[in-house]
């Protein structure tokens, strides 16, 4: 049987959140529900904090691959570059902002 | 609206001043950000979120979203000078940047790209930051996806190769940017 974890089990469920949806996530639920052979409730529960988790972990961090890690190497070792981009908004940035936070 | 000349102001986002209501830069998940997720996500300090606007007004022409994050760099054959041992290195996540429509064309996007080069630097000396990364939005087409990155480009971002729309820039080249507008502001007198 695929591996889950029901998160927070030591704390109260007794918070609700409801979400309309359709007839295809419905079944999607129930059969993914019956596959690891928890109910709609805990399955929903686990998936829900997994996904949660995997969106704020990937906003807050990255792990190079080798291929990443190749990539930030080289850009390390180069020479700087400033692009004719980037110096014509720091120029913007020079003369028409009046006020930065 | 403003114009390619109009003094522009750079302010954290006070939903108690800052007008969003009509903010739309085409684009819905970056309009409903601004408009509801800004707020939760500022008092939850999970985000800063910095507007631009026109000198003396309060309604928003563009935003960025910045975050501080991690860049796990074990897999570097070379370790950097300077770099930690464990080697997670803090890196600045920018969430997004987003121009409203009728401001666009206008240089305001750069201007914000450029706060997020200072903010870069300044948390660089501060605190530590080695890159900026980002996620260019994918979900509305091939070809906007492309002109996303084409942009970002343009600013000296380049791609991770594990990912398509992650891309990033080393402190590197920020801090070349960052000495562009000093030389500029010296140069204007």
């Amino acid at each position: 049987m695929l591996s889950m974890r029901d998160p927070h089990t030591n704390e109260a469920n007794d918070v609700t959140t409801q979400i309309r949806h359709g007839n295809t996530i419905k079944n999607k639920i129930e059969t993914a529900a019956a596959v690891l052979g928890v109910s709609k409730s805990t399955f929903l529960r686990w998936a829900v904090d997994r996904q949660c988790t995997s969106v704020i972990e990937e906003q807050q961090s990255h792990k190079l691959t080798e291929a990443d890690a190749a990539a930030f190497s080289a850009a390390l070792d180069r020479p700087v570059v400033v692009t004719q981009r980037a110096a014509k908004s720091a120029k913007s940035f020079a003369t028409r902002v009046v006020h930065a936070d | 609206m403003p114009t390619k000349e109009s003094p522009i102001e750079i302010r954290k986002l006070d939903s108690k001043i800052h007008d969003r209501s009509d903010f739309d830069c085409g684009h819905d998940r970056l309009n409903n950000y601004l408009k509801t997720s800004a707020t939760k996500l500022l008092k939850g300090d999970f985000t800063r979120i910095y507007v631009a606007i026109e000198l003396g007004q309060s309604n928003v022409l563009g935003y960025h979203a910045i975050n501080f994050g991690e860049l796990d760099a074990r897999s570097l054959e070379k370790i950097p000078r300077g770099a930690p041992a464990h080697m997670q290195l803090p890196v600045l996540f920018l969430g997004q940047i987003a121009v409203d429509k009728t401001a666009s064309g206008n240089g305001i996007g750069g201007i914000l790209m450029h706060h997020v080069f200072e903010k870069a630097v300044q948390l660089a000396d501060e605190a530590g930051c080695w890159a900026i990364i980002l996620d260019a939005v994918d979900d509305d087409g091939e070809e906007p996806f492309r002109r996303r990155v084409g942009w970002y480009e343009e600013f000296g971002f380049q791609i991770m190769p594990s990912k398509k729309c992650r891309m990033f820039m080393t402190l590197k080249d920020v801090r070349g940017a960052v000495e562009a507008r000093k030389q500029a502001l010296q140069e204007a007198g």
